[in-house]
């Protein structure tokens, strides 16, 4: 069953003299539950893609049906309300609240809900190995610490669908390999649908499903063995 | 060259820091450069032309006739030195019109045709001034309020003069702001007709000497001041310590300090905007930094920055400071002698441009040096290096603390009354800082502990790194304190003196009534229908106190009334309505047999002389000495306008002595003027003072002089918004970070804006609270103990105060946030992530 459908999207930027597509038409659709790597080169349109998908930026044409809902039909509350509600995000540079705690940056997502959801929250803690950090703010945590705590404040509200954009950026290997780890095994435990854009060939091998984009256009769309 | 090309790219980058940067120092320069600027146009008003204010090279003051000795040397200066002399008198008196049978309180000035000595009289015909024998030069707002023209006639006493003109400027009164009615120049040679001097109370005599030479001026100085006698002032023109002397110049420094308070304020300011313009070219330093650019290199860049930008702002400042000075002449009527030329003075200048280098180096050297510890890796990636520490920051703080002594030693030139005023200013914000501190500490708490969400968020904000809550609230809190206590003390006098004037207290008080026209005066009263409660006055000075000459016990006592002053004392048996008894079991003892006479004395001027139940003063009346026992002491229940008496005699002491007699009494406010001009014509010598509107001008006079503050004071509020706001563009990348995370993870707008909106409500409720208890707390101790008068706390006010600084707060601090709402979290994605 597709919980993710991409038709035909484009995205053309406007510059003072002529016009660039960095999105050629691309289509796909994501099944519940799957593992799928987006990778190309730098500039590929493959970051592009992913803000489409998550309702961050408009496409100049083309439609995104997230969980039977059209992204784009929806005004800016519906999409926070989608954003807080079925999407989880998980970003290169973390951005975590500073003023926050990493407990507290956790529950973030789950207070917007209205929700107090402190058990989950001590055991997504638990789940990242994180519990003896969770009074710490992210000044005080290691790069791969705060993706972490990242990943859980993803999870907290049960979202239907994960996206990362480049997770392990910002992390040196030892650290890019324990959230590469702590991902796979996130997706098989709680089988959520995740979507990783990379340019990380050692993500690309743990995930099911691995689209390529080169010039705005899928170029490969593979299943791994 | 190159370099200062590259500051002004840097600057035209990030203009918005930069134009703010300018406009918190452009503000305080401006202000204290035109204050300053002003302050040397009167003092050199004064010094230039102190001939002309006092009238003459020499002047001799009194409130009685000359003494003989006074008077034969006066006759021996004129046959001996080439001199010209010049009499006075001024007192008050009643001037009624027979034309509109309308009458009014006026201040007469009875002069003689040589007057004055220095300066000239300028007229509304423009004619040169020469009163001629039974006419009169009177004040715009006599015509007006008599509804009479030049050429009709007004009664003064028992003569009818002629209005003659209009008087304009008068070089020896140039301010009239204390006056109680409009001004009456009339020939000195008239003034014995009238009948007005003799039965009065208060006259002011004085003569005004021109000299040919300074030398001259001190001979005679010498052999007049030899020959006065007590109470008798012989000054040269420079020692008079003219009304406008220490009026104007005392409350211009009082400006003047709040002009240094809000440079104070506002240098915070320029702290909180450089920090955010370094931080917005944290990746220029960075790359700076890369590319081999010492340290020392970068502060000495950012110094030459903060020069350039004080620079640019000390020309706005000048362009400010002549824009306020156009607006002075209206602002500051009140106070401003007439004829003054207002300019920007040189000295103001230089020391306005010093101060802008000065507060602009000393408020941001802190931010600057901070450079040197930041590595390249940090910025790149973001990281907050270190936070800045208490004792951190103690070397800058005592250099702007020295930095200011040294300012206020120099303005002041009293190293006494420098420090005072220094260490009321750092007690003031030491006060303010722990309380804040303290408040803060709890609020902090609370977000530890509440329950709801968005308050959590808003008071974990309040401490994020960068914010200067601290320092906002503080600054916020004081100038809000000052404009709050000021508020409350002006309209706690109003309702003393003008609003609540109370329904039942007398409302016409009537004076210099002769003692053996009393029975006349009653029944005179009685015909018209009133009753007048009707009080003995006699004059009389202390002498003594237990033995000792007063004039020793005044010497040893702080500025204040003068306790050696002629008194106005009376004589009855019992305590004014408007008095309590506070000492003693009745006003005299009835069992009295000692050989001195018994005294009831009133709070205020036995605390003032030292004195108490069984304390003894000998009085001086009318040359017989009367030692007197305290036997009871009273306090005025009710403040304001209203018949009171520092000695009460008992009746069989006094009832022989020369007295006036002094009534009050209340009638309806329509009716005081047609009795005031009845009493006016019947009783010539008597003046009869309108209680409703002897209020009003009080009140017109507080309201003047606490609104030129309040205007002052306001740019000190201007300066706390500064802070704000500069705090807000320092913090812009801390909020904008938040509200983009709070969006990513599906926070919407209105979820942000509540939060930012609740921790500008905590700012403004911490810091409009604080002002409001501490304004109160100023205010009532202000009211109680220095002006004594009733204080009431005007809590309706108070919130009303709150509710405005509030609204002023958030709608301010919701304008700073609306760029940060707006964006959109890709677009800071890709700023932040894919570069």
């Amino acid at each position: 069953m597709s919980i993710l459908s991409i038709k035909d999207i484009t995205k053309d930027f406007k510059t003072e003299d002529k016009r660039i597509q960095i999105l050629k038409g691309i289509s796909f659709e994501v099944k519940k539950g799957e593992f799928v790597a987006i990778i190309g080169s730098s500039g590929s349109g493959k970051s592009t893609l992913l803000s489409i998908i998550a309702g961050l930026d408009n496409p100049s044409s083309g439609k995104v049906i997230l969980d039977k809902e059209d992204v784009f039909s929806l005004n800016e509350n519906q999409l926070s309300e989608l954003r807080n509600k079925k999407i989880g995000f998980i970003f290169q540079s973390f951005f975590l609240v500073p003023s926050l705690n990493a407990y507290e940056n956790i529950e973030l997502p789950s207070q917007i809900a209205g929700k107090n959801q402190s058990k989950k929250i001590n055991s997504l803690l638990n789940a990242v190995g994180m519990s003896h950090r969770k009074n710490n703010y992210p000044i005080q945590l290691s790069g791969g610490e705060k993706q972490r705590i990242a990943i859980a404040r993803a999870l907290v509200n049960d979202p239907e669908i994960l996206f990362a954009d480049e997770p392990t950026g910002n992390l040196d290997s030892k650290n890019s390999k324990q959230i590469i780890e702590l991902l796979q095994e996130l997706h098989k435990k709680e089988q959520k649908t995740l979507i990783i854009v990379t340019h990380e060939p050692e993500i690309a091998k743990v995930a099911q499903r691995v689209i390529e984009v080169k010039d705005g256009k899928i170029i490969s769309d593979k299943n791994n063995k | 060259m190159k370099q200062l090309q590259q500051i002004f790219k840097e600057l035209f980058f990030y203009k918005g820091q930069a134009i703010l940067f300018c406009l918190c120092l452009l503000f305080s320069l401006g202000i204290f450069i035109s204050v300053d600027s002003l302050a040397d146009s009167t003092e050199n008003y004064i010094n230039q032309d102190s001939k002309t204010l006092v009238g003459g090279d020499i002047i001799i003051e009194t409130n009685r006739e000359f003494s003989s000795n006074l008077t034969q040397a006066l006759l021996e200066v004129e046959q001996k030195y080439n001199v010209i002399i010049s009499n006075r008198l001024e007192f008050t008196s009643i001037t009624y019109a027979n034309k509109t049978n309308s009458s009014l309180l006026t201040q007469i000035k009875a002069v003689e045709p040589q007057h004055p000595l220095y300066g000239s009289i300028e007229l509304l015909s423009g004619e040169q001034y020469q009163l001629k024998p039974y006419n009169v030069i009177v004040e715009e707002n006599l015509l007006t309020q008599l509804n009479l023209k030049i050429g009709d006639n007004i009664q003064i006493g028992k003569v009818e003069f002629t209005i003659q003109d209009v008087l304009i400027s008068e070089p020896d009164s140039p301010l009239n702001l204390f006056s109680l009615g409009p001004k009456i120049l009339l020939p000195i040679e008239n003034i014995n007709e009238t009948g007005l001097i003799g039965s009065r109370s208060r006259v002011e005599y004085s003569t005004t000497i021109k000299t040919s030479s300074d030398e001259e001026s001190l001979e005679i100085y010498e052999l007049l001041n030899s020959a006065a006698q007590e109470r008798e002032d012989v000054d040269m023109y420079y020692q008079d310590g003219s009304t406008l002397q220490s009026f104007t110049t005392n409350f211009l420094f009082f400006i003047k300090l709040i002009s240094i308070f809000i440079i104070f304020i506002t240098g915070v300011g320029l702290t909180s905007t450089l920090s955010s313009y370094l931080s917005s070219l944290k990746q220029t330093i960075g790359i700076k930094k890369v590319l081999g650019t010492k340290d020392s290199s970068l502060v000495t860049f950012y110094l030459k920055t903060v020069l350039v930008l004080a620079g640019i702002s000390f020309i706005f400042a000048m362009l400010f400071a002549w824009l306020f000075m156009l607006l002075f002449p209206y602002v500051l009527k009140s106070i401003l002698p007439q004829g003054i030329q207002i300019g920007l003075s040189l000295s103001a200048t230089l020391k306005g441009f010093f101060l802008a280098l000065g507060i602009s180096v000393l408020f941001t050297l802190y931010p600057i040096s901070k450079l040197k510890h930041i590595s390249p890796t940090d910025i790149f990636r973001k990281q907050d290096s270190n936070e800045q520490r208490f004792f951190d920051l103690l070397p800058y703080y005592s250099m702007i603390v020295i930095f200011f002594a040294m300012f206020i030693f120099i303005e002041l030139e009293n190293l006494t009354t420098g420090l005072y005023i220094l260490l009321g200013i750092v007690s003031l914000v030491i006060i303010t800082f722990l309380f804040v501190s303290s408040i803060l500490y709890f609020v902090k708490k609370i977000g530890l502990h509440t329950k709801l969400y968005s308050l959590k968020l808003a008071i974990k904000g309040l401490f994020r790194i960068g914010n200067k809550t601290l320092l906002i609230i503080t600054s916020l809190s004081i100038s809000l304190t000052l404009i709050f206590s000021l508020t409350f003390i002006e309209t706690n006098l109003q309702n003393q003196f003008i609003t609540s004037f109370p329904q039942d207290a007398p409302n016409m008080f009537i004076i210099d009534i002769p003692g053996n026209e009393k029975n006349n005066f009653s029944q005179f009263l009685e015909k018209e229908g009133h009753n007048a409660t009707i009080f003995p006055i006699i004059r009389a000075p202390v002498i003594l106190i237990n033995g000792v000459d007063t004039q020793i016990i005044q010497d040893s006592l702080p500025e204040g009334d003068r306790i050696t002053r002629q008194f106005s004392i009376t004589y009855g048996d019992k305590v004014l309505d408007s008095e309590l008894l506070t000492e003693g079991n009745s006003i005299f003892v009835d069992t009295w047999n000692k050989n001195v006479v018994q005294v009831s004395a009133m709070d205020e001027i036995a605390q003032r002389m030292g004195v108490g139940i069984g304390d003894r003063l000998v009085f001086l009346v009318q040359g017989i000495e009367i030692e007197a026992e305290i036997v009871s002491i009273r306090s005025r229940v009710e403040q304001g306008i209203g018949a009171f008496f520092y000695f009460t005699f008992e009746e069989e002491v006094l009832e022989n002595a020369p007295q006036t007699l002094f009534a009050t009494l209340r009638v309806n406010s329509s009716e005081i003027n047609p009795l005031q001009t009845q009493i006016a014509k019947e009783f010539p010598s008597v003046t009869t003072i309108n209680g409703e509107t002897t209020a009003k001008t009080i009140g017109d006079i507080i309201g003047q002089l606490s609104s030129i503050t309040s205007f002052f004071t306001v740019f000190s509020l201007i300066g706390g918004i500064l802070i704000l706001i500069s705090s807000i563009l320092a913090t812009h990348e801390e909020r904008l970070k938040e509200s983009i995370y709070y969006k990513l993870v599906g926070g919407n707008t209105s979820f942000i804006r509540k939060i930012f909106i609740i921790e500008y409500m905590i700012l403004a409720i911490i810091s409009s609270l604080f002002a409001l208890i501490f304004a109160m707390t100023i205010s009532f101790l202000v009211s109680s103990y220095l002006l004594d008068i009733t204080f009431s706390f005007l809590i309706v006010e108070g919130f009303i105060y709150i509710g405005i600084t509030i609204l002023t707060i958030l709608f301010i601090g919701y304008l700073s946030i609306l760029p940060i709402l707006k964006k959109k979290p890709l677009e800071y994605i890709r700023e932040n992530n894919i570069e």
